[in-house]
């Protein structure tokens, strides 16, 4: 049985086999790999890219304080980012299954429509969520557009779900029980006081005036560096200003409706970075 | 005569695409071969998940020889006229030439043989082309290709009289190569014809008929409940997608815990069917068989390893759903309004909580304006009409809010009536036969609520898109009051609502002529698809009020009028009228005297009683009620064949205009039929 580091192992070096960059995390929290400069940037384009990476991902409304057995608030993706996409994509793939013992001969490997978009990225992709006998385990996406910005050519976007193929790889039905490696210990042992308390951190404590102010602040300095032409950290920004966004929403601080302006928000500053990096 | 086979095979396609990828094939092909004079039998058009499939059966090898005539220079016109047209028509000799009469007069004329072409030739010039044209709703591009497509290509089949007929589309050359069943083998196999094409899909598990794949997963479904005694009854739009989703159908069924039953119906039923794709299988009308179907493209199911896959995923729904119900009912729905007041609405415009109240305010005036008797408990009961934004499951599952609501509320003994308006308040249309008339008044307060306070937020509505629902929330509006027969004005409404926000004090000035303008916009669009005319739509909207039922109401009364035999002739009368009445409205008072002819009279004395024609409310008015109209039309059609009102004499051509300009008015205030 191979074990949540051996998953993360294998992947990685199949992936380094087929040319991709080992990339490390980024030191921001972010709701999605896609986030990475390494993926949203470098989506931006002419130059060729290979990376493969894995990304700690925050989403601040799944908590459910390591109670559930399916859901987190922080967890791992393994991304692949490949562009121009490559012909054979999904044999690449259904291939990359197989070397962490997901045999798509034995399993129901389906590709089931998922048209993915980043509203506050304004993102835009077309592809498909994987399933493995009905689980989804991963996203696959040729990406159209970043940050408003056309992508030609097109790279392919691979995620990962790693708790959930490792749940599957090893045959049991709590993300908590996942063991991490050969010493036996698992991700509950990791993370589950984690879970705990930054659940009760997203749901009660997250300071709303906090919330709000750094919201604000972060999207009105962002447009104070990009007058400096500094698309990079303005682009940073972003990225904390969509996890301040992540904890309002958490936080139950804006209403659906609202929530659509917010978004629009941090796309429109998005949007201005990744024209700026474009030229 | 041939046959012409040609599949695009790339990587999974969704299933409406598929539908109208399959269309838009058969529309391009069929078009191009009728243009070029290429005969054919049969064109057959499939798709799968991974391939569209055209085939064209007895196809001519050759295209219809085809002879068209030129018209040349008049027989009369001189010479360097005529060598002209020879040089530019590429024409030997004028021995060629032969002569036809056109209005009288006679011209050279020539008739061109346009020889016939090979058909292979044609097809490989023109396929990449047609692929290009057709028209996705969303496609995309892939590596570093311009081409768009629906989903990358990965391989082109095409032949022609058992030959390849090349060409490249999006980086793929065309081959006589074809793949079957991926998920069996990813072997390349030769095809010559369309014979060996339809053995190798065969073969290697590949249905390519939509309607065959359909009629397997239905036969297998009924198989099933058949054998358990169970209502044969689903959604054909899941087994078509399901069905779109593989090439070789095959159904497996699963079990889940009969525990689960503890989750409503509703919320079963959208996770296995919306949320899985599976198909819930139902004892009788009310109650669920613990049991659910998938559809795979594997034909055996080793170790039952897909089984218990997705039992697996179906349970982790479950006690996800089960989790969420346990968290949300730690607060009852009355506690969870007071967390409506930490939930911001629209930026600037208040909170939920302020949202809730004033919902449950407009609820009230809008079921005093229907004659709905409201008590008070239920008015109070309604206070948690928004509680559910709060819960988890919403936030986990955003479509089922109202219904989360309505559920929660029955499980805490609110009033039925109540739950089921709190239920069905996002409904944007109810059917038929749903008369729980708190439930029309609640969705309407609400919707209503919403678009107010969108313009109160001070933003705007940009572009086609609607990412705040407005436009689906008028139109709601519009469908609601129209079908359930709701005589309310919505101008009024608005007035309420102002109030409403001046005493929560979040009232700031806003420009009512814009929200009246976006409803009518879309009250127009409405009323454009049901096939009334721009003109009688323009005419009856008004500027300063709202009432989607009157306005519709009326115009399909005059609708029916206009087709009855008397409704025609009057109409033909008015149109009659409508082109000479003068659009000045500075008329002079009429004067009787300066009448020099009958017909003056006679359509002076049937407008004054038209004048004193009363006619029904709009609600009550049947269209037998406007056959009185038709009376006119004599009079009209004898002043305008006999009385000129162009006349030199001033005097007599105003008073005629203002006999004229009269007579419209008095029509038009039966019904507007002009603006």
């Amino acid at each position: 049985m191979l074990t949540f580091q051996e998953i993360i192992i294998n992947l990685q070096t199949y992936w380094m086999k087929k040319g991709c960059h080992l990339i490390q995390s980024f030191d921001m929290e972010m709701g999605a790999a896609t986030f990475h400069p390494s993926t949203a940037l470098r989506a931006i384009g002419k130059n060729p890219w290979k990376a493969v990476f894995v990304q700690p991902c925050r989403r601040p409304s799944d908590g459910r304080y390591g109670k559930n057995p399916n859901r987190l608030q922080h967890y791992f993706q393994l991304q692949v980012i490949i562009k121009p996409s490559p012909k054979d994509s999904q044999s690449l793939y259904l291939e990359s299954l197989d070397k962490i013992s997901v045999n798509p001969k034995e399993n129901d490997i389906k590709f089931i429509e998922d048209d993915w978009e980043s509203p506050t990225l304004g993102a835009a992709g077309l592809g498909w969520e994987v399933q493995c006998n009905g689980m989804e385990i991963s996203q696959f996406t040729y990406f159209q557009q970043i940050g408003g910005i056309e992508c030609k050519p097109v790279s392919l976007e691979l995620t990962y779900g790693l708790e959930r193929l490792a749940i599957y790889v090893q045959n049991i039905e709590n993300i908590f029980d996942i063991v991490w490696d050969q010493s036996g210990i698992t991700y509950g042992d990791i993370f589950r006081l984690n879970e705990e308390q930054s659940s009760a951190y997203n749901f009660l404590y997250a300071s709303k005036d906090y919330l709000f102010e750094s919201f604000n602040y972060l999207e009105k300095n962002t447009e104070l560096l990009l007058k400096k032409k500094l698309p990079i950290p303005a682009y940073e920004l972003c990225i904390k200003a969509s996890h301040s966004f992540n904890l309002l929403d958490s936080r139950g601080l804006i209403s659906v409706s609202e929530r659509q302006a917010y978004i629009l928000r941090i796309r429109s500053i998005v949007k201005k970075c990744c024209e700026m990096i474009s030229k | 005569m041939s046959e012409f086979v040609l599949e695009i095979y790339g990587e999974e396609i969704p299933s409406s695409a598929q539908k109208l990828g399959s269309k838009e094939f058969e529309n391009l092909f069929s078009t191009f071969l009728n243009e070029n004079n290429i005969n054919f039998l049969k064109l057959n058009v499939f798709s799968t998940a991974r391939r569209f499939t055209i085939f064209i059966e007895k196809i001519s090898n050759l295209t219809k020889p085809e002879i068209s005539e030129i018209k040349g220079p008049q027989t009369s016109a001189n010479e360097k006229a005529i060598n002209g047209f020879l040089k530019s028509n590429n024409i030997k000799s004028s021995k060629e030439l032969k002569k036809k009469i056109f209005n009288n007069k006679e011209y050279f004329i020539f008739f061109k043989k346009k020889p016939s072409i090979k058909v292979a030739d044609i097809l490989k010039r023109n396929i990449p082309d047609i692929l290009s044209s057709i028209k996705w709703k969303k496609s995309m591009r892939w590596s570093a290709f311009d081409e768009k497509w629906i989903r990358p290509i990965k391989n082109i089949f095409c032949i022609f009289d058992n030959k390849k007929i090349s060409f490249k589309f999006a980086g793929i050359s065309s081959d006589i190569y074809v793949f079957g069943n991926y998920q069996y083998s990813n072997k390349k196999q030769k095809c010559k014809n369309l014979n060996s094409y339809k053995k190798i899909m065969k073969d290697s598990k590949v249905i390519l008929d939509g309607h065959e794949r359909k009629r397997i997963i239905y036969k297998q479904l009924e198989n099933f409940c058949v054998l358990n005694k169970l209502k044969n009854e689903f959604d054909d739009r899941l087994v078509t997608k399901v069905s779109d989703s593989v090439e070789f159908p095959n159904l497996f069924v699963g079990k889940y815990d009969q525990t689960y039953f503890k989750l409503p119906n509703f919320l079963l039923k959208t996770i296995i069917s919306d949320k899985q794709d599976y198909f819930y299988f139902q004892k009788n009308d009310k109650e669920l068989e613990n049991s659910f179907g998938f559809v795979s493209n594997k034909a055996k199911d080793k170790n039952k390893i897909l089984i218990s896959g997705n039992q697996k995923v179906l349970k982790a729904r479950f006690s996800d759903a089960l989790f969420f119900i346990n968290e949300d009912r730690r607060l009852t729905l009355l506690d969870r309004v007071e967390k409506l007041k930490g939930i911001i609405f629209y930026d600037g415009v208040g909170n939920l909580f302020d949202r809730v109240h004033r919902i449950v305010v407009l609820t009230k005036i809008i079921s005093t304006r229907i004659g709905l008797k409201v008590d008070d408990k239920t008015i109070k009961e309604l206070k948690i009409a928004l509680s559910d934004l709060s819960t988890e499951m919403v936030k986990e599952f955003p479509s089922l809010q109202g219904l989360v609501g309505g559920y929660y509320a029955s499980l805490e003994g609110f009033k039925s009536e109540v739950c089921l308006a709190i239920s069905q308040q996002y409904f944007t249309n109810f059917s038929h036969s749903e008369n729980n008339k708190l439930s029309f008044c609640l969705s309407l307060a609400q919707k209503m609520d919403n678009i107010f306070g969108f313009f109160l937020s001070q933003k705007k509505l940009t572009g086609a898109g609607d990412p705040f629902g407005l436009r689906r929330s008028v139109l709601s509006i519009i469908k609601i009051s129209i079908e359930k027969e709701l005589n309310i004005d919505f101008s009024k409404i608005f007035d309420d609502c102002k109030k409403l926000f001046e005493t929560q004090k979040l009232y700031e000035k806003i420009n009512f002529h814009e929200i009246t303008n976006f409803f009518n916009k879309r009250l127009t669009v409405f009323l454009l698809n049901n096939d009334f005319s721009n003109d009688l739509i323009k005419s009856n909207l008004s500027g300063k009020s709202f009432n989607p039922y009157l306005t519709y109401r009326s115009l399909k009364i005059f609708d029916s009028f206009t087709k009855t035999s008397k409704g025609k002739s009057f109409m033909q009368a008015l149109k009659r009228l409508e082109s000479i009445v003068p659009s000045k409205t500075d008329f002079k008072e009429l004067d009787v005297k300066l009448f020099e002819t009958r017909e003056e009279n006679i359509l002076n004395e049937m407008i004054d009683k038209f004048s004193k024609v009363q006619l029904k409310d709009v609600e009550k008015l049947t269209h037998p009620d406007l056959y009185f109209l038709e009376k006119i039309s004599d009079p009209i059609n004898n002043f305008l064949d006999n009385v000129t009102v162009n006349t030199e004499n001033i005097k007599l051509q105003n008073n005629r205009q203002s006999l004229l300009y009269k007579c419209m008015k008095i029509l038009n205030s039966f019904f507007n039929f002009s603006s």
